[in-house]
């Protein structure tokens, strides 16, 4: 059985001149089902427990990352259930992440149920697929919704957080690594990943990366201008100044801060992470011949015949 | 960046370990891949890949490894199942046990050296 949960607000209001389409597309593919909306933040999370009681097969979330993020903390610990989603709105990096752009697609890809299983992480109380952040690019995420369309608009919002990120104040960070050792740094931004969920060839476990305050006003211009372009987060591509493998991280800042799980505004630090053992099937157009294994430096090196 | 482009930034180099400068670590680092160590340490590390320690490094604590390179202040012992290097800017306060040992121009090393019997690759994946 099929359970759409509908969040109204997202892409402000943007299901209005589009649910009858998508009931439709969805009726032709033989996939309708129930629908409800949510009144509020937390909705979809009570919506989602009360369709795993009546027997969902599967839970679609149609909106933004927030309303996807809650529903996988709704579905406990059953593992015959199938999470989709339609992406709705300006935040939907997780349904990007899951290789679904529009909601044409996401809905082709509700039919042709190609499921991957995900392990979920753990962040205080509540469960993440993707990422954990904080630091400027998280504050940049608050501040903006969306880049601007025109170049005069990006330009305004550039400049405004150029500015911000040069103002940006000190973070101080511990990170606990495994309970195996401790760092100790000034942290500007810091990205906590799912690393199989990015690349499903990886190795399982969480991917840390967290970079200084540029000192250079050219290469802070070149992060803002990045982040504002509102690509993947900037820290997990290969420019990351700092970035380590582990199962548990506890994390502390001076001042305490407020850090974003898959988009959503989530609780603050102190805060412990670790990768979990429970997983979540999800609908994905993710193909795996899209991706490489994760090899080091030295064995990328290696001639192929001498390779591990 | 496309999918496509962090696909291939997280592949290659993808499991590297690195830390820069300006951040300090206690206790003690295990990794199955190469990691580039370049920031103030009081303990060990230990990988299954390759390390290498940079030019503004601060160690306070053995190495162990495939390849050793050691291009800041290391104090403690090194062991290489494979080679041991020295650069010139590096500083080695310590025993080193390896296949095999190089000390650039201008390197500085004290203490005693061991040859091991050399591994044939590392075994990272």
């Amino acid at each position: 059985m099929y359970y759409y949960i509908v969040n109204p607000a997202a892409g402000h209001g943007q299901i209005k001149g589009l649910q009858d389409k998508l009931k439709q597309r969805l009726d032709t593919l033989g996939i309708s089902g129930q629908w409800s909306k949510t009144t509020g933040p937390g909705e979809a999370t009570r919506l989602t427990e009360a369709a795993v009681q009546a027997g969902a097969t599967t839970i679609v979330a149609i909106g933004g990352d927030d309303t996807l993020n809650e529903v996988i903390n709704g579905i406990g610990t059953s593992d015959h259930i199938a999470v989709g989603v339609i992406p709705l709105g300006l935040r939907n990096r997780l349904s990007r992440q899951l290789g679904i752009i529009t909601w044409q697609q996401a809905c082709d890809a509700l039919a042709a149920r190609r499921l991957t299983s995900y392990s979920l992480i753990a962040a205080g109380q509540q469960y993440f697929l993707s990422t954990l952040t904080l630091g400027f690019e998280t504050d940049l995420d608050k501040r903006i919704d969306a880049p601007d369309s025109k170049l005069t608009g990006r330009l305004k919002q550039f400049t405004s957080s150029f500015g911000h990120a040069r103002r940006f104040p000190r973070l101080h960070a511990v990170i606990e690594i495994d309970d195996s050792y401790t760092i100790e740094c000034d942290v500007f931004s810091l990205a906590i990943a799912n690393q199989k969920f990015l690349n499903p060839l990886a190795d399982n476990q969480l991917l840390v990366a967290f970079s200084e305050k540029p000192r250079r006003r050219l290469k802070t211009g070149k992060l803002v201008w990045q982040s504002l372009r509102r690509q993947e987060l900037t820290l997990l591509d290969d420019t990351a100044s700092n970035r380590l493998f582990a199962k548990r991280v506890v994390l502390t800042t001076t001042p305490a801060t407020g850090i974003m799980v898959d988009g959503k505004v989530a609780g603050r630090t102190p805060i412990a992470i670790r990768l979990t053992d429970r997983n979540i099937r999800f609908i994905t157009e993710k193909i795996v011949g899209d991706f490489k294994r994760t090899v080091s430096t030295s064995a990328a090196q290696q001639p192929k015949n001498q390779s591990s | 960046m496309s999918k496509r482009n962090l696909s291939d930034a997280l592949s290659v180099a993808g499991s590297d370990t690195i830390i820069g400068s300006d951040v300090h670590v206690k206790g003690h680092i295990m990794t199955d891949s190469d990691i580039s160590f370049d920031g103030h340490m009081e303990g060990d590390i230990t990988s299954q890949g390759n390390v290498s320690v940079g030019v503004n490094a601060q160690v306070k604590g053995n190495l162990k490894g495939f390849n050793v390179v050691v291009a800041g202040q290391v104090r403690g012992n090194i062991t290489a199942s494979g080679e041991a290097s020295v650069l010139s800017t590096g500083n080695v306060h310590g025993d080193i046990v390896a296949a095999s040992l190089a000390i650039d121009s201008g390197g500085i090393f004290v203490g005693q050296s061991s040859q091991s019997q050399p591994a044939s690759s590392p075994t990272t994946h």
